[in-house]
């Protein structure tokens, strides 16, 4: 019996990640859109930039990105559904993000500076969950029709949350708070 | 990257869980973007300014830049100040003022630019009645002066791209009926220097702080005096707008007759606002001259903005070019003054005094000097090693002169009109130091010295003023204060030890505000104890 997913829930993943990247991004040149959206979202972003001490920062992504991420794996066995809409608006928005910023003149390589090193490390943690999510899904639906064990692969996921997502995003977290800011600005 | 949860954009039974689990996330994060993306929004969608300046500035000269005009900014009568050369009569040759050439060159100098080996003149072709020989002498791809930077604050140096030379225009005043306007040429040929910077500036207080330097710098240099009120030095805001993330410039707007450094900074936070405003609603940014209201603090348009090409530049036919050489260029550094960058530096260094004390002695240059006379004058008393005395006198000159010059109707420089000599006002230091005068009594005797210009010793004579340090003479005062307050004394007894100066505040009233207040109070703790 294998406890880890097949390279397909992988490619589902990211897949659909692309997939709504690319909606996300078309949104992200309807001029309308992107004036009500911000209108929303800009207060939000300035909050969060705000005058918070490295310290902060760090535990606060972390905290973020850990929860959401056991969130992933935790709920994914249920048809689908959270995994889904994770990478649907995960996607959307970095899509969107990226239209606004190249449209307004900021360039490609400012900003691979700022998602690709932390990228690297969060989206691995990101995809690896997602892949998780998606085989616990099916392997949930086993269960319910063919009346399979469930419980091993569960506990597989938490450990694969443990061992391997965990740390990654711990990584990403460091690299986002301390190693970033650096690099935009030496970009910049 | 991300990872952005479901309940930010959505109501189903995971994301109120979500919200459940993460209710212990800080507040500032119940959004739940990472950072790196926020950034990304913020440079995305707030904008920055962008601004270099175009400054012109008048060149104090004895005549115009090619002719023997004089050339007087105070010169009230109408085309008075003008000749066949400067009006651009047929057959007339210009001549190129070297004095005007120098001071560029100075100026050039005191702002880190390299000097060109060899330089000329253009013609800048364009009509306007302003204009009387349909051509300004200018100078277009061979700037004198190229490459240099002045700092405006520790943190922040702005880069010069060029300094040139050229010739003001005239002045045009329109009549109140749209049907005539009149002109005066007394201003043209005058030399105009312009400067030009680099896109470095980034705010309206960066503009603020690189003209008022500059000013400064060209008026210890003796090159101009700047006065923007009378249009000496005239500042152009060229302001762009971009998202802080964008790496090309945004579409540049010039902006101009603006009369105040003020306004500059002014015009620049509005456009800035325009422009954020026109791109938010889609438009676009034009590249146009605008001017400036001062009486409503908006710009206008004023027309499209030409290019050189439209001037139809070409070499000035009648004046040969400039070559300089190193020799040259190391004589006219030597007959630098010192600069304000290096006077606040030694002013810091040599007296000890705080930074606002010497940009007062910086900026207020006449009162920097007689500061510095003043010390060399308490040197010579043998007051030498006493810095607390070069701040004394310091703070005196700063807080104490200004209000007896207003009183008196006299310009800042005008320092001679104050009657008080720097030998007279370093006795008066030191007789404040020493305690021979209250703060009090050497504010009378500091008035009466502006008033008659006699020396301290002899105004505290006749206005008998001296303060009274010796205990002695003040026990007599103290005893009669102790015995007519007998409140305050218990009061003071009982520990309210506040209640001590207004004890001696009245033993100064009963010395008519001769007694030594230290010694008043030693005296005052001695018989209450």
């Amino acid at each position: 019996m294998t406890l880890k997913p097949s390279p397909r829930y992988y490619w589902i993943g990211i897949g659909l990640f692309a997939l709504f990247f690319l909606g996300g991004y078309y949104m992200g040149g309807n001029s309308l859109v992107v004036k009500h959206v911000l209108t929303i979202l800009k207060p939000f972003f300035k909050k969060i930039i705000g005058d918070n001490s490295d310290l902060h920062v760090l535990l606060s992504i972390l905290l973020n990105n850990t929860i959401k991420a056991f969130a992933v794996v935790l709920f994914g066995f249920f048809f689908w559904i959270f995994p889904s809409f994770f990478v649907l608006v995960n996607g959307g928005i970095v899509g969107f993000i990226t239209r606004i910023f190249l449209d307004r003149g900021g360039t490609f390589l400012l900003l691979t500076a700022a998602l690709l090193p932390h990228g690297i490390f969060e989206g691995a943690a990101f995809f690896i969950a997602l892949a998780y999510s998606f085989w616990l899904s099916t392997r949930f639906m086993r269960k319910l029709t063919h009346a399979e064990p469930f419980r091993p692969y569960f506990y597989a996921a938490l450990r694969a949350y443990a061992k391997i997502i965990l740390p990654l995003l711990i990584i990403a977290a460091v690299i986002e708070t301390f190693v970033t800011p650096l690099i935009m600005g030496w970009v910049q | 990257m991300l990872i952005l949860n479901a309940s930010t954009t959505g109501s189903t039974s995971t994301a109120r869980h979500d919200r459940r689990i993460t209710s212990k996330v800080p507040p500032q994060r119940d959004f739940s973007f990472s950072s790196a993306h926020a950034r990304l929004i913020i440079m995305a969608t707030e904008y920055a300014m962008t601004v270099g300046l175009e400054i012109h500035v008048e060149l104090k000269t004895n005549t115009k830049m090619f002719c023997n005009c004089l050339n007087d900014p105070d010169e009230k009568r109408p085309n008075s100040l003008i000749c066949p050369v400067c009006c651009g009569s047929p057959g007339t040759l210009p001549t190129i003022n070297k004095e005007a050439i120098n001071k560029i060159v100075k100026v050039g100098l005191a702002l880190n630019c390299a000097i060109a080996r060899y330089s000329k003149f253009d013609r800048k072709n364009y009509f306007y009645p302003d204009l009387p020989k349909g051509y300004q002498i200018s100078q277009y791809d061979l700037p004198l002066c190229f490459g240099g930077k002045l700092a405006i604050s520790p943190d922040k140096t702005v880069r010069i791209e060029r300094i040139h030379m050229e010739e003001d225009a005239g002045r045009l005043q329109h009549g109140n009926d749209d049907k005539h306007s009149l002109v005066d040429y007394n201003r043209a040929g005058v030399p105009l220097m312009e400067l030009v910077t680099k896109p470095d500036i980034t705010s309206s207080e960066q503009i603020g702080q690189f003209a008022k330097e500059l000013r400064l710098i060209l008026r210890h240099l003796g090159a101009s005096d700047a006065d923007m009120e009378k249009g000496q030095m005239r500042v152009e805001v060229n302001i762009s707008i971009r998202p802080k993330g964008a790496q090309d410039l945004g579409t540049k707007v010039e902006v101009k007759n603006i009369n105040s450094i003020s306004a500059a900074m002014k015009a620049a936070e509005y456009e800035f606002k325009r422009q954020v405003e026109a791109l938010e609603r889609g438009d676009t940014i034009v590249q146009e001259t605008r001017g400036w209201d001062d009486t409503n603090n908006s710009t206008y348009s004023q027309r499209i903005k030409e290019g050189s090409a439209d001037y139809r530049y070409f070499p000035e036919p009648d004046l040969p070019p400039l070559t300089f050489t190193d020799e040259r260029i190391a004589e006219l550094r030597a007959e630098l003054p010192e600069l304000p960058s290096q006077r606040r530096e030694r002013f810091m260094r040599e007296y000890g005094l705080n930074a606002a004390q010497v940009e007062v002695f910086t900026t207020a240059r006449h009162l920097g000097d007689y500061f510095e006379n003043v010390v060399s004058e308490l040197g010579l008393s043998a007051q030498v090693g006493k810095p607390e005395l070069d701040t004394l006198a310091a703070n005196y000159i700063i807080t104490e002169f200004p209000p007896l010059m207003e009183a008196k109707g006299l310009e800042i420089d005008d320092l001679g009109g104050l009657k008080i000599t720097a030998e007279n006002f370093a006795e008066l230091v030191a007789k404040i130091s020493n305690k021979e005068l209250s703060s009090t009594a050497a504010k009378t005797v500091l008035k009466e010295m502006s008033e008659t210009g006699d020396d301290p010793d002899a105004i505290m004579q006749r206005l008998n003023l001296g303060q009274i340090s010796d205990a002695s003479a003040l026990t007599d005062a103290v005893d009669d204060v102790i015995s007519t307050n007998p409140k305050p004394v218990e009061q003071y007894k009982a520990g309210k030890t506040e209640v001590l100066k207004f004890l001696v505040g009245k033993v100064m009233a009963a010395t008519k505000g001769k007694g030594n207040p230290e010694i008043i109070m030693e005296l005052l703790k001695q018989k209450l104890t």
